[in-house]
């Protein structure tokens, strides 16, 4: 009995230490983020979010700026995204729940399904062999593009997983009374409206953090300029800027880079856990 | 064929399309170079493949250690409040943006990682040619693997939790009726999913190939058969430091398509994998 016990403590101790290890690297992480990210803020209060950045050296000028047009670029390119990806995705889940068996529905599943984990930076390099090169200009809607490659798959193949895991009775039962295709899928979709929304905020906080394809495609960093109302134009996002950040010798430009960091992290934390939250069933 | 067949037969085509573009593009493209070898005789091409499995399978090493006592350790060590918050932490970050982890690896964590442990390995193993390259600068390839292992932990910690979760509590009441200890417990449930602890790393030794962001800033860009203390060059960042020449080298575009190709076929290969061991219980 006291061996087993002792080998339990051991097998404790052990998980305890290694996991430990881990776990103490990635709050060093997150702690990282929050300490560097607050600074720009407390130096300069929440300018930071508006103002262009400053990437003169100290010497000539002190103020950090901010990471503005960073911010709205991101959200230019993303709402593009959604807006071009969120209906084929929603609309191609429906299709491949629903007519499961016809041709195109198989040919689709099974391409979507080697797309939804293909290293991301692959988009990138199709969109600028195919369009970027091609009209010799770089542009928010082709960041958007690479980005609707990544959102259709996954948002496709989570609508068709959700609907499947509905009762099949349910749809039985919409049959029975009569009701056609389209009113039967919008009441299965209305059954599980609350799954669908979770994974599509996921969805949207998996595109925001994305960085491979947009280091072909995005501008690094950016001032305010008509480039905001033009998707024909090289618009900076969030993700690209931070990389920008990582590589500067400026202390100043890096501690932007955090603020970027803290609001990215941020987002995406609260997208996760309001996905969380909403997709949790209630009995 | 009823109207709503039609309706969402346009969605799914378009993304059928979609995918059928990024595949024929990347085929049609790299056909010149792979057909005349050029793609394998360009001279960084397999010093970028090597460096590629070199940091991913560092990563997928780590991650091994890490994810499987995280999981042993929520499950079966800590109370439940506690458990279920390491859990959430562990979703959070499976979907965390990169390029985070890379700004943190490049600016934080690389300094003290060159200080207290490439140093000492290359003053006391330095006689091993792994370990023959003085570590002068932060950038390296044990550098790289390492944050690697880091991302993809908690992305492996998640899929297997979900394996651990559904394995049968008749099992664990047998083996602790027999007068068995949580050693016995852990060997046995351990061994249950197998298959699933070999899917999940093999999807993070894809998503591990296939980063960018956090390899292009970790790696240092020198493409060689190095040491592992060296900087060296992955596929992902070759591409995207490469991309700019194919401007004014149209001879490159043909290899860099190649170079994605044969990360999408990595990402391909990898997924059919994965599917046949973890199918159960991911996607």
């Amino acid at each position: 009995m006291t061996n087993i016990r002792l080998r339990d403590a051991l097998l404790g101790i052990l998980t305890s230490l290694v996991s430990g290890i881990a776990l103490a690297l990635l709050l060093w992480m997150l702690t990282s983020i929050f300490l560097y990210g607050i600074q720009p803020f407390l130096k300069e209060g929440l300018a930071v979010l508006i103002e262009n950045p400053n990437l003169l050296p100290e010497s000539v000028s002190p103020r950090l700026g901010g990471i503005g047009p960073m911010l709205v670029g991101s959200l230019i390119v993303v709402g593009l995204a959604v807006l071009i990806g969120f209906p084929i995705g929603f609309f191609t889940g429906l299709y491949l729940y629903e007519y499961e068996h016809s041709k195109i529905a198989s040919a689709c599943m099974r391409m979507l399904e080697i797309l939804v984990e293909a290293p991301t930076v692959c988009y990138g390099v199709v969109v600028y062999f195919t369009l970027v090169l091609a009209l010799r200009r770089l542009a928010a809607i082709f960041s958007s593009l690479c980005l609707v490659f990544i959102l259709v798959p996954y948002l496709a193949i989570q609508v068709r997983d959700t609907l499947r895991s509905l009762p099949i009775e349910l749809k039985e039962t919409c049959y029975a009374l009569g009701l056609s295709t389209w009113k039967t899928l919008m009441m299965l979709v209305r059954a599980s409206l609350r799954a669908i929304v979770a994974n599509s905020m996921i969805s949207i906080a998996r595109i925001l953090g994305e960085t491979g394809p947009l280091l072909i495609t995005a501008a690094y960093y950016g001032y305010w300029g008509p480039w905001i109302f033009n998707p024909l134009a090289q618009a900076p996002v969030l993700t690209t800027f931070i990389y920008f950040a990582a590589t500067s010798p400026l202390r100043k430009v890096q501690l932007l880079g955090w603020a970027a960091c803290l609001v990215l992290t941020l987002i995406s934390m609260g997208l996760f856990m309001a996905a969380r939250l909403i997709g949790r069933r209630r009995y | 064929m009823s109207i709503s067949k039609v309706l969402l037969t346009i969605p799914a085509t378009v993304a059928l399309c979609l995918a059928l573009y990024f595949v024929g593009t990347l085929l049609v493209l790299s056909l010149p170079s792979l057909v005349t070898g050029k793609l394998f005789l360009y001279s960084k091409t397999l010093p970028s493949l090597y460096g590629s499995i070199i940091i991913s399978v560092i990563a997928v090493l780590i991650a091994f250690v890490f994810s499987v006592s995280l999981v042993v350790l929520v499950n079966e060590f800590v109370p439940r409040w506690l458990g279920e918050t390491l859990s959430l932490l562990i979703d959070t970050l499976a979907a965390f943006p990169t390029v985070i982890f890379g700004i943190w690896g490049l600016l934080v964590f690389a300094p003290y990682f060159q200080k207290y442990v490439e140093v000492p390995l290359y003053l006391y193993l330095g006689f091993l040619p792994p370990f023959s390259y003085m570590p002068t600068q932060p950038q390296s390839a044990l550098l790289t693997g390492v944050v690697l292992g880091l991302m993809v932990t908690p992305y492996a910690a998640a899929i297997i939790r979900e394996a651990y979760r559904v394995l049968p509590v008749e099992l664990r009441e047998t083996v602790l009726a027999l007068g068995g200890g949580k050693w016995e417990l852990v060997k046995i449930c351990l061994s249950g999913i197998k298959d699933a602890i070999i899917g999940g790393l093999t999807l993070s030794f894809g998503k591990a190939i296939g980063e960018t962001a956090a390899v292009a800033l970790l790696i240092g860009g020198r493409a060689w058969f190095c040491p592992l203390t060296a900087p060296c060059e992955a596929i992902p960042s070759l591409i995207v430091s490469e991309i700019e020449l194919a401007m004014i080298k149209p001879e490159l575009r043909s290899i860099i398509s190649g170079l994605a190709l044969l990360l999408f076929v990595v990402g391909a290969i990898v997924l059919a994998v994965a599917k046949t061991l973890v199918k159960r219980w991911y996607i």
